[in-house]
C-alpha cells in the first residue's frame, strides 16, 4: 500500500515566556517522529496526556507547522505545495479532522443542515440545491442517523453526545476525504455508546476505504478499532513502539508498552489481581523541559543502563519497530504478566 | 454482613421551575462495613447525587424527598437527614470523607498542603491548646503523606499547582484520611489520570482498606476498575439501582440485561473482539423516563410486560436484580 501521509524526522518545539521571569523556556514536544499512514489503513496513536499525540494530529491536518522535519502528502511536501494553490486545497480537503468535544466543534447557532452544507457548498460549487440535499441525506444515512429529516433542522444542543459525534463524522466525510484524523472521538461519550461510534468508524474504513488516524489514551478502544491494523505507542514526544495491534498487545517488547499494558485493569473478576507489581521504577513522569538526548522513559525503566543516555536508534523486528537500546535485557511479557493473555478473534 | 450506612427507599428530586427531575427513585442500598462497594453507571444515572446525599450536601435545588439514610457507625443508629447542624459538621469528614473527581479544584490553591491539613484538623479539634493540636496535626500529616508514598518533608510546604495530577490525588487521599473516617467516598478518583498512575492510586486505596479497615464507596463508569478493586457492585441506570451483588456474582451470573450489556460494551484487552457489542439506543432523559422498566427501550430481552409494569427487586441472598426475568428463572 502507498503511504498517504508521511512524517519524516519531525520535531516540534514550543516556547513559553514566564509571567514574572522573562526567561524563555523551550519544550521539545515531538522528537524525531517518523510516521506513515497508508491508504485504507487505521493507525491508532496511543499515549498518555502530554505525550504529543494531539500535536501529531494537528501537524498531519496541517494546522501546525513542525519546527523541523518533513511532512508529505502522496509523496509531495505539503509546505512546498502552498504556492501551488490547487494541490494544497486538495490536501486540506482530503485530510479531515474530528475533534474530541463535539459540542464545541459545532456552531451552536446553526442547524445541523447549515453546518453540513457549508463545506459542501464551498468545495463542490457545481452542485445544485437538490443535489446537496441528497448528498446530506446520504451522509446521515451513512453514519446511522435515520431518518435524516429528524436531525437536519435541529441545533447541536438538541442532540446527544453520540449523535453529535456522528454529525462530525458525516461532516468530515462530506468532502470524500482519504484520511480522517480522529482525536479522542469517544472519550466524552457515554460508555455504553462508545463501541457503536468505534464500530461506525471501522465500518466506514472498510466500506469507503478511508484511512483513519485514531488518537487515544485508551488501548482497549484502540484494539477494538485497529485490531488488524497498526498501533503506535508514544511517550513524551517519541514513538516507543510501533507494529501490528494484536501482536503488540499480546507481546509488547518495549518496557514502556509493557508497563502500560500491565497497568490496564481486566474487566473480569476472574483475572483481577490488584497486587501485581508494575514493571516500573518510578511513578513520576519527567518534564519535557529537561529532555536529554537519550530515552525519555529511562528514569522510570527497570531495565535501564548507561546506553540509554545516548541517542537511540529504533530496532526493526519484522513489522515491529522498537526504540529501545537494551532490548536484549527486557524480559518477555509472558514472564511479567502470565496467564491472562488471550488473543485472536475478528470483528463481526 | 454488617452495614455502615443503610439507604432505605431513598428518592431525590431536583425541583426545577418547569418540571422536577427525580434523580434517584426509591433506592435501597447497604454499604458494607470494611468492604469496597462500587456504584457503576453512565453519566446521569444518579451515582454522584446518591453519594452527595450520604453527606447531606446535595446542591440546590436537590433534596431528599423521602426515605431514610441511616449511619450505623455511632453507638446508636443516626439518620443523616435528621442530624442537627453541629452533629452534621462533626459527621462530615470525621465519619465520612470524600475524594473528589478533580483533585486540583478540591485543594485550596492559596494554601500549602500542610496549612490545609492543619486548618481542617483544628476545626475538628476545638478543645485543648492550639499549639499542641497544631503539632499533632503536623505529625499526622507527615505520617499520612508518607503512607501514600509521598516525600512528606518536600510536599508539605508546596502549593497544589506545584504538584502533578497523580501527586495531587494522593494528597487528597491522605487529606481524606486525616480525621480517621470510617467511610471514604471516591468519586471517579482517577478519571483525569493516565493508566499507570491509576493503577498505582488503586493499589494505595486497597492498602488503606486493608490496613485501616476503612469502608469505601467508589463511583465510576469504568468496569475494569470495578472488577479489580471492588467487593460489591451496584449498577445504576436512570436513577434506579438495577443490580447489586458481589463483584463476582454481578460479572459472572449476568442476571440483569443492563449490567450484561455494560460489560459487553466495554472494550477490553483480553476478551474476544467479536464478543464486544454496544447497547443500542441512548441513556434515558430523566425529564421523560420511559414507562415500566426504565431500561426496556434498549433491552434486547424486553417483553410487553416490561413496557407497562416496573419490575420489583428480586433478590437471592445478597444479590439483587430489578428485572422481570428473575421471576421466571429464579435460580
Amino acid at each position: 500500500m502507498k503511504p498517504l501521509i508521511e512524517l519524516k524526522d519531525v520535531n516540534m518545539v514550543f516556547s513559553k515566556r514566564g509571567t514574572f521571569i522573562r526567561e524563555e523556556k523551550f519544550f521539545h514536544v515531538l522528537k524525531n517522529v517518523d510516521l506513515d499512514i497508508r491508504e485504507g489503513e487505521i493507525v491508532a496513536l496511543i499515549g498518555e496526556s502530554g505525550c504529543g499525540k494531539t500535536t501529531i494530529g494537528r501537524i498531519v491536518t496541517g494546522l501546525l507547522k513542525p519546527t523541523s522535519g518533513e511532512i508529505t502528502y502522496e509523496g509531495k511536501n505539503i509546505y512546498s505545495l502552498i504556492k501551488l494553490g490547487k494541490e494544497f486545497d486538495d490536501y486540506r480537503r482530503f485530510v479531515q479532522f474530528v475533534q474530541q468535544d463535539s459540542y464545541a466543534a459545532l456552531n451552536p447557532v446553526r442547524t445541523i443542515r447549515q453546518s453540513l452544507e457549508a463545506p459542501i457548498t464551498t468545495h463542490y460549487r457545481h452542485l445544485t440545491r437538490d443535489e446537496i440535499g441528497e448528498k446530506i441525506d446520504g451522509l446521515l444515512d451513512l453514519v446511522g442517523l435515520n431518518p435524516p429529516d429528524q436531525f437536519l433542522s435541529k441545533y447541536p444542543h438538541q442532540l446527544s453526545g453520540g449523535q453529535r459525534q456522528r454529525i462530525l463524522l458525516a461532516r468530515a466525510l462530506s468532502l470524500d476525504p482519504k484520511l480522517i484524523v480522529a482525536d479522542e472521538p469517544v472519550s466524552m461519550i457515554d460508555v455504553s455508546l462508545r463501541l457503536s461510534i468505534l464500530k461506525l468508524m471501522s465500518d466506514l474504513n472498510r466500506r469507503l476505504k478511508v484511512s483513519f488516524l485514531y488518537i487515544t489514551h485508551d488501548l482497549a478502544t484502540a484494539r477494538y478499532i485497529a485490531d488488524q491494523n497498526r498501533i503506535v505507542v508514544m511517550y513524551l514526544g517519541e514513538i516507543m513502539e510501533e507494529g501490528n495491534a494484536s501482536e503488540i498487545i499480546a507481546d509488547p517488547r518495549h518496557p514502556y508498552t509493557q508497563a502500560l499494558i500491565s497497568a490496564i485493569p481486566i474487566p473480569d473478576p476472574e483475572f483481577a489481581d490488584l497486587d501485581r507489581e508494575l514493571p516500573i521504577k518510578s511513578m513520576e513522569m519527567q518534564s519535557l523541559e529537561h529532555r536529554g538526548r537519550g530515552c525519555p522513559f529511562s528514569p522510570r525503566c527497570p531495565y535501564a543502563g548507561p546506553e540509554c543516555a545516548d541517542e537511540i536508534v529504533p530496532v526493526t523486528v519484522g513489522e515491529r519497530r522498537i526504540r529501545c537500546a537494551r532490548l536484549a535485557q527486557v524480559p518477555a511479557f509472558s514472564t511479567i504478566r502470565p496467564g491472562v493473555i488471550r488473543t485472536g478473534g475478528t470483528k463481526p | 454482613m454488617d452495614s455502615l450506612i443503610e439507604l432505605k427507599n431513598v428518592s431525590i428530586v431536583y425541583r426545577l421551575k418547569k418540571n422536577p427531575i427525580r434523580a434517584i427513585a426509591n433506592v435501597s442500598l447497604a454499604i458494607r462495613k470494611g468492604k469496597i462497594t462500587a456504584l457503576v453507571g453512565e453519566s446521569g444515572s444518579g451515582k454522584s447525587t446518591l453519594a452527595a446525599s450520604l453527606l447531606e450536601c446535595l446542591s440546590t435545588p436537590g433534596e431528599v424527598e423521602s426515605g431514610e439514610i441511616v449511619y450505623l457507625g455511632y453507638d446508636a443508629p443516626a439518620d443523616v437527614r435528621k442530624m442537627a447542624i453541629g452533629a452534621l459538621n462533626s459527621y462530615r469528614w470525621k465519619e465520612v470523607s470524600m475524594v473528589f473527581q478533580g483533585a486540583q479544584s478540591a485543594l485550596n490553591p492559596t494554601m500549602t498542603v500542610l496549612e490545609q491539613f492543619i486548618e481542617t484538623y483544628l476545626v475538628h479539634h476545638p478543645e485543648g491548646r492550639k499549639k499542641d493540636n497544631k503539632a499533632a496535626a503536623k505529625a499526622k500529616t507527615v505520617e499520612l503523606l508518607d503512607y501514600v508514598n509521598l516525600d512528606a518533608a518536600r510536599i508539605m510546604s508546596m502549593y497544589p499547582h506545584e504538584l502533578s495530577g497523580g501527586m495531587k490525588q494522593r494528597v487528597m487521599i491522605a487529606f481524606s484520611l486525616l480525621l480517621g473516617p470510617k467511610l471514604m467516598i471516591l468519586d471517579e478518583p482517577t478519571t483525569a489520570l493516565d493508566v499507570i498512575t491509576q493503577g498505582y492510586i488503586f493499589k494505595i486505596l486497597k492498602r488503606i482498606n486493608r490496613d485501616f479497615g476503612v469502608s469505601m464507596l467508589l463511583l465510576t463508569h469504568d468496569i475494569g476498575v470495578v472488577a479489580e478493586f471492588a467487593d460489591y457492585v451496584g449498577v445504576m441506570y436512570g436513577g434506579k439501582l438495577m443490580e447489586f451483588g458481589t463483584t463476582w456474582d454481578v460479572f459472572k451470573l449476568k442476571w440483569h440485561p443492563y449490567s450484561e450489556g455494560l460489560i459487553r460494551s466495554t472494550p477490553s484487552l483480553y476478551s474476544d473482539v467479536a464478543s464486544m457489542s454496544p447497547i443500542p439506543g441512548s441513556p434515558p432523559d430523566l425529564r421523560a423516563l420511559p414507562s415500566g422498566c426504565v431500561f426496556h427501550p434498549r433491552c434486547p430481552k424486553a417483553t410487553a410486560r416490561c413496557r407497562v409494569e416496573e419490575p420489583a427487586d428480586h433478590s437471592v441472598g445478597e444479590h439483587l436484580s430489578k428485572c422481570h426475568l428473575m421471576e421466571e428463572s429464579k435460580p
